[in-house]
């Protein structure tokens, strides 16, 4: 097998690699001891490329951990015991790890120790698009951000270096146009810490947050936190750049600097405006911060979600009785990311000169009537048969069925044509939520949840309710991979991160470990309609707490992996077909189509699960022999 | 996933002949028309011209059907991997509808390559229904007993137990015919003319556009347009997944971006899969000849 690129050992050689590619070979050149996470767009091919690196590289342990607060505690445990850490997690798998942080920033870091938030402006693929900068200044932890492929590599690098020297926990918080951006990169020396004592150091008191030791421990945070802001000051990634004759300033970072940077260049300004780009977002850099005050009568802060910059810069100013006026939200919107065309706008409206970018040739074309292409459960995913049977029964039984449902491939059932789902808030909030829907709810209450996320967050609400004996039905959609991410293993499959065999933790052992009863649980293959319908008629019936494991392998997964799968796909038998569209309609496989007018079979998509001969009333679709 | 790219790159320093400092490119299509492969093909060219690199992909769920635009730029200032809107020098598209949808980004003297496929989003048909004009209808309830879907529901002798989710799409009421929302929008009855009054008429809630208008659409705006059936050159050439490579072909023919030929190639040959290594070379060939033969009739 040939080296990938971001794994050569040669320094200075040149490649175009992936914003997280970059990231970890950083981590790599720091001489990573441990690496654990959680999959989490945009974070998740982090992991994947030190597994990767893994691969050439032995030098290292790493793991898929089954929450990020689990991820986080691994690497905290490993730079307590003196080794370099790194801690992966998308935005929202901070708030999991949070409980951990908060406390873990009081202590601080032995080992150089890098958590990474992989934040996500527009909510690509998150269910918010919370700003984790917030999280650094509640925790008094250094915020590092990077404004390109190079700078990713070579910031969380020295983040190391950083975290070790001043004991401090570091945050490096991307964005999803970082972490999913291409750019040229020049490796760098590959670090190696290989003669260092790796063991527990027996400062127990630093490391027992009893009241009597947390008050210590927070005054030795606090005093952190007053060198943290010096030395934000001469941090090697902040750079101002006074410009002469120039009474105009602009403070911004990490991505939206790129934009900045570009904006200046297309309107001509880069000679007209100072800059102070920030590589350390918090503490900022209050000494640099006033001398661009000193050299400018307004300042402009460009920035994507929340007004944080702004805000501290504009304390700064009362601070220091400064009346430079300061601008950011007013000019860029609070919502969604920013890109090249906004910084523009918002710049020109600043500078109160004309956007000379206004005039679009292609105002006469309406763009907007190429169809929408909203994203649908895969052709052959075994999600759609359970969410089948599910509506089925739900229509026999004339109630109304409350879906409560989780993060993964199986909320897309909230689009047409399936229409199930009523709930997603977060990792494993279907089972938590039912819960209380339940009490409520007069119909059947179901939670739906995948495999991974049962084992992430699920299994507490499960406990709660057979504790509580709430009356939930608990679907857990079990495709034998984590899919939403692409196909990371977890505890039910028994297999590591490095594709080494682990333990193989089966869903149905956690779940009678919970306290269902043998005649509380089902376990079907989600693609034999027949017996799904049985189990899912009989669950229904049954009253408390009760799980139906609705089990088939992802399509796609196993369409990658196990090529010589045979696989038949079907055909339509035209003398048979009435063209109702039953199948299209109610079914929604993107394997099923209309060719001229007729329905008929993308043989390319098709996979052969054959679950949709039994959905056609005419029986006309068969096996193709 | 990642790139996998073996070969360290061989960087060329080639002097840069063009007076411009940076150059805009987007890839468009649906996922697994091959957008990122082409983008990251150019990418690595562009690296091995000795300019600075920037791409920056929106995806999301593209297993799943959906949009994927990968935003290339290249040159010596710039720092943001996005462009201005109207600033493109080329718009490469994998799928017809998806330069339709990109076009904000294009001006008149944008070089625009696009492949004729057109991939109706199965959203399409499941946002079909029926309409009835009101005025035509007088509710004979011809509609209703003549409706596929509205017998099979009503057949209580139905074996299919499976087929019996959604329920009635018919019925007739006051006086009028009503169509609900079980409707599958297979719009047979239409098809079949079963309304005496012609009070029927398809609803489409969204629709595929005719690509011949999505063509006129294009060509209004740029005077530089090459439509091609690159999947149709595909299967000739012998594989139907060589369409990305016929469609770099093109761009390296009409040279408007500073990477060469040689460069491209190169990289192409990098990028696909050994055993597909001749169809490939192939396929850029062919792109190349239709590209070039385009500057020479200007």
């Amino acid at each position: 097998m040939s080296v990938p690129f971001y794994a050569l050992d040669e320094v200075n050689e040149k490649g175009v690699v992936l914003g997280n590619e970059a990231l970890a070979r950083g981590i790599f050149e720091a001489g990573i001891h441990v690496a654990s996470g959680y999959p989490g767009t945009p974070s998740s091919e982090i992991m994947e490329t030190l597994t990767r690196i893994h691969q050439f590289h032995p030098t290292f342990q790493i793991e898929w951990s089954i929450n990020e607060a689990v991820g986080f505690q691994v690497a905290m445990g490993a730079s307590m015991c003196n080794a370099r850490a790194f801690a992966c997690m998308k935005h929202v798998g901070l708030n999991v790890a949070a409980d951990a942080f908060m406390t873990a920033t009081y202590a601080g870091a032995k080992g150089g120790f890098v958590v990474l938030s992989a934040d996500d402006p527009n909510c690509y693929s998150s269910q918010n698009e919370q700003d984790n900068r917030y999280y650094g200044m509640h925790a008094l932890c250094p915020v590092f951000e990077a404004i390109n492929i190079q700078e990713a590599k070579d910031v969380i690098k020295y983040a190391y270096d950083f975290s070790e020297e001043y004991q401090t926990i570091v945050m490096m918080r991307t964005t999803t146009r970082l972490n999913h951006a291409r750019g040229d990169l020049v490796l760098g020396e590959i670090k190696s810490i290989k003669d260092r004592v790796h063991d527990y150091d027996g400062d127990r008191s630093r490391w027992t947050f009893l009241p009597s030791n947390a008050r210590i421990q927070r005054l030795k945070q606090l005093e952190r936190y007053e060198k943290l802001k010096e030395l934000s000051n001469i941090f090697p990634f902040t750079e101002l750049k006074l410009k002469e004759g120039s009474k105009v300033g602009l403070i911004s970072s990490g991505i939206p600097f790129s934009y900045a940077n570009d904006a200046l260049l297309k309107l001509n300004l880069s000679e007209k405006i100072s800059t102070l780009k920030l590589g350390m977002v918090f503490p900022p850099p209050e000494s640099l911060i006033k001398e661009l005050f000193e050299n400018s009568e307004k300042i402009v802060i460009v920035e994507e979600l929340e007004p944080f910059l702004e805000d501290i810069v504009k304390k700064l100013a009362f601070e220091f009785g400064t009346r430079v006026e300061i601008a950011g939200k007013k000019y860029f919107q609070r919502n969604s990311e920013l890109n090249l065309n906004l910084v523009i706008k918002g710049l020109t409206k600043f500078m109160e000169i004309p956007n000379p970018f206004v005039d679009l040739p292609v105002k006469t074309i309406d763009l907007h009537k190429a169809s929408p292409r909203p994203p649908v459960l895969c052709s052959g995913c075994s999600h759609r048969s359970t969410f089948y049977v599910l509506k089925l029964i739900e229509q026999k039984s004339g109630k109304n069925f409350v879906y409560s449902s989780d993060i993964g491939c199986y909320t897309l059932g909230f689009y047409k044509p399936i229409e199930a789902i009523d709930t997603c808030i977060c990792m494993g909030a279907s089972i938590g939520m039912a819960n209380g829907i339940a009490k409520l709810h007069d119909g059947p209450v179901l939670a739906i949840i995948g495999d991974s996320t049962f084992f992430h967050t699920g299994v507490p609400g499960l406990i709660n309710a057979v504790y509580n004996q709430n009356d939930v039905l608990v679907v857990i959609m079990d495709n034998s991979i984590t899919a939403m991410t692409g196909f990371q293993p977890h505890p039910g499959t028994g297999i590591k991160i490095t594709g080494e065999p682990g333990t193989k933790v089966p869903l149905e052992a956690i779940v009678r470990g919970a306290g269902i009863t043998e005649d509380h649980l089902w376990v079907v293959d989600s693609n034999d309609l027949e017996e799904i319908t049985k189990a899912v008629e009989e669950a229904i019936n049954t009253k408390g707490p009760r799980v139906l494991i609705s089990r088939h392998p992802c399509a796609l997964f196993e369409k990658s992996t196990q090529r010589d799968l045979k696989r038949i796909p079907v055909q339509i038998i035209s003398e048979k077909c009435n063209n109702c569209m039953i199948c299209i309609k109610n079914f929604g496989c993107p394997a099923i189509t209309l060719k001229e007018g007729k329905v008929s079979i993308d043989e390319m998509q098709c996979i052969g699960c054959n679950v949709c001969i039994k959905i056609c009333p005419f029986d006309a679709i068969q096996v193709k022999e | 996933m990642a790139t996998d790219i073996n070969n360290k790159g061989n960087i060329k320093s080639q002097e840069l002949i063009s007076e411009k400092e940076n150059y805009n490119a987007l890839c468009v299509g649906i996922g697994g028309t091959g957008v990122i492969r082409a983008s990251m093909i150019l990418g690595w060219s562009a690296l091995k011209e000795g300019f600075k690199v920037r791409t920056a992909e929106t995806h999301g769920m593209s297993q799943r059907g959906g949009s994927v635009s990968s935003y290339l730029r290249f040159g010596k200032t710039l720092e943001g991997p996005f462009m201005v809107e109207g600033d493109l020098d080329v718009l490469i598209a994998f799928e017809v509808s998806e330069a339709l949808r990109n076009l904000h980004f294009v001006n008149k003297d944008t070089f625009i390559i696009t492949s004729k496929n057109a991939v109706v989003s199965p959203s399409v048909l499941t946002h079909r229904s029926l309409k009835i004009d009101f005025e035509k209808c007088v509710g004979c309830g011809n509609c209703v007993s003549h409706c596929v879907p509205n017998e099979v529901f009503l057949d209580s002798n139905n074996k299919h137990f499976f087929t019996l989710m959604q329920g009635r799409s018919r019925i007739v009421v006051n006086g009028y015919c009503r169509v609900l929302e079980s409707c599958t929008g297979c719009v047979q009855c239409i098809v079949d003319e079963v309304c005496p009054f012609g009070a029927i008429e398809a609803f489409n809630e969204w629709e595929y556009p005719e690509v011949a208008l999505i063509e006129k659409d294009i060509r209004s705006i740029s005077n530089n347009v090459i439509i091609l059936d690159a999947n149709k050159l595909a299967i000739e050439v012998g594989n139907i997944l060589t369409a990305n490579v016929i469609l770099l072909g093109v761009l390296a023919g009409v040279n408007r971006i500073p990477l060469s030929k040689s460069v491209l190639k190169e990289t192409v040959q990098q990028f696909v899969p050994k055993k597909a290594l001749d169809v490939n070379i192939t396929a850029f060939d062919i792109g190349f000849e239709i590209g070039s033969k385009f500057k020479k009739i200007r």
